[in-house]
């Protein structure tokens, strides 16, 4: 806020507090006294302004009111003292630009499936959490790191004893890794039931690729004790617990099918497969293409896949060679056998 | 009102086109030519296709790190609709340098959207300088040297020498890159001045 105010009156005497309870009334009064008029800047709310006022120092009034909701900015207090310029208006009906999920990304299929299976979905914060956003729109909260597996214990509780939808948690490796474990342990220490998905892609994804427990990495890259998830979930005592590679596509809803029909037990399925953002253990096969018996049946287009487009015209895919990995995600949902990979490995 | 000695420039793109790389040059050659400089990225989407924007304030005494509508002197998009989707930050009578290319949001290629008709007619308006960046990048021997196409382009309106935006780009770009990069900077230098 100080640097706001002398971005957008570079020539003012300004007093900036550096604490506000309880005030510095001295202080206070001396800078009044040096100045012609005190204006005073309150962010969001009236606090400093009733205060001071209080203290019988005689404040100025902004020709128009500071904003009570939202940020202040450099303009917000130009407009606040009226000589703020016009600027243009925002170009209007502009398509959003979300963030996706990568082509080829090994998490793409477990968010389809869970989908699929009319899940209720309980998130947590990663990468992953783009599995909220349309067309897969497969997560249904969001809190905070573990609360995944909490949330879903809770959903159980709450809904005990009624007909309600099957109840699954999605972590990453390093978020569970970071305060997932200690909701698990409360999970099966209290009796709980439901699915856990653990999505193991064998790094810290969202936030730049760090290393973490899961990975047997440190955040200086060093080698380090890898962390077997398999061994952990088994010694908080859970019984029922798989490993998948997500990016099959059968083995998946065979996993989650599996898990689902046992929701009196508590399953944890660990889905694994690297990034493809890793460069060392990631590696991009021949990338696929569309051919002619494409039915514009949309089926691939609802993966989400960025390198997949729908012609507006007729509605049928292609692919963007160049952003495809061959992970071979959309081959595996066409009932054409329209999507095919191109010979001859990657150029 | 604001100071007129800041100068304001904001980069607009899509994640994985080299803005921050781009802002990175900017601000080390503001320094090198003796500005205070104050940087800020939203770029926690960066490599997932998401909008991305960079703000870099230069002057003599800089204070705000942000800019808000209305606000900067110089627009250099990587995109079409995000040169659109930015337009009201820049100040009545400010530059736009915008890269010719349309990318297309999952939400368009989904069939959910439709991108904006005639984006060059609207850029047009706001009098933009439409850069070919992808061809002379393709050019200059590489096509992930655009960003610096379009920094190059952006330079022709800043007060700094050609030598000190060119040393900058020797000093952080990967070794193997120095020569495609510098030829990227003078092509899209040259695509203005021509």
């Amino acid at each position: 806020m100080y640097q706001y105010v002398r971005d957008a009156f570079p020539d003012a005497s300004v007093l900036k507090l550096g604490v506000t309870w309880p005030l510095p009334k001295n202080k206070l009064e001396t800078f009044a006294n040096m100045v012609d008029e005190v204006y005073c800047i309150d962010e969001a709310s009236q606090y400093l302004t009733s205060q001071i006022s209080a203290l019988g120092i005689t404040l100025s009034q902004t020709p128009d009111l500071l904003t009570l909701a939202g940020e202040l900015s450099s303009r917000a207090l130009r407009v606040a003292f009226g000589n703020a310029e016009d600027t243009a208006e925002p170009e209007p009906n502009l398509p959003a630009r979300p963030p996706a999920l990568c082509a080829g990304c090994p998490h793409r299929l477990v968010f389809k499936e869970l989908a699929r299976a009319k899940c209720i979905i309980t998130g947590d914060i990663g990468c992953y959490t783009l599995g909220a956003l349309p067309p897969l729109a497969a997560m249904d909260t969001t809190v905070c790191m573990g609360a995944s597996i909490s949330m879903a214990h809770g959903f159980e509780l709450a809904m005990e004893g009624t007909d309600h939808q099957n109840i699954v948690a999605v972590i990453g490796d390093s978020t569970f890794a970071h305060s997932g474990i200690t909701s698990l342990l409360n999970t099966v220490y209290n009796q709980g039931v439901g699915t856990v998905c653990i999505l193991d892609n064998r790094t810290t994804g969202m936030t730049g690729h760090q290393g973490n427990p899961v990975n047997g990495k440190t955040l200086q890259g060093r080698q380090t004790r890898e962390l077997n998830l398999e061994e952990l979930v088994s010694a908080l005592g859970v019984e029922d617990i798989a490993t998948v590679n997500p990016n099959d596509m059968k083995a998946t809803r065979q996993a989650i099918k599996h898990a689902l029909e046992t929701q009196d037990k508590l399953s944890v399925i660990v889905f694994r497969s690297p990034c493809v953002l890793l460069r060392d253990s990631f590696i991009a096969q021949a990338p696929y293409f569309v051919n002619g018996n494409c039915t514009a049946c949309g089926s691939c287009i609802s993966l989400g896949c960025p390198a997949i487009e729908k012609n507006p015209a007729d509605g049928t895919a292609s692919i963007e060679a160049i952003m495809c990995v061959g992970c071979g995600q959309c081959s595996q949902y066409c009932a054409f056998d329209a999507i095919t990979q191109s010979e001859g490995g990657r150029s | 009102m604001a100071t007129p000695s800041i100068m304001r420039v904001l980069l607009a793109g899509v994640g994985g086109q080299g803005t921050i790389l781009a802002a990175d040059l900017l601000a080390k050659t503001a320094i090198a030519s003796g500005l205070e400089v104050k940087l800020s990225e939203i770029h926690g989407m960066s490599q997932r296709g998401g909008s991305v924007t960079t703000v870099v304030n230069m002057g003599e005494n800089v204070h705000s790190m942000v800019i808000s509508e209305g606000e900067a002197d110089y627009l250099l998009a990587f995109e079409t609709t995000e040169a659109l989707r930015n337009i009201h930050f820049l100040k009545p009578g400010g530059k736009l340098y915008v890269n010719d290319i349309q990318i297309s949001p999952l939400p368009v290629l989904t069939g959910k959207a439709l991108m904006p008709s005639n984006p060059q007619m609207r850029l047009d308006n706001y009098g933009a300088r439409l850069i070919p960046a992808q061809e002379l990048a393709l050019q200059a021997g590489s096509a992930k040297s655009a960003n610096v196409v379009l920094l190059g382009a952006l330079s022709t309106g800043l007060p700094f020498t050609e030598d000190s935006w060119e040393e900058q780009i020797r000093l952080k770009v990967p070794p193997k890159t120095v020569d495609t990069n510098l030829e990227a900077f003078r092509l899209g230098r040259a695509s203005v001045s021509a």
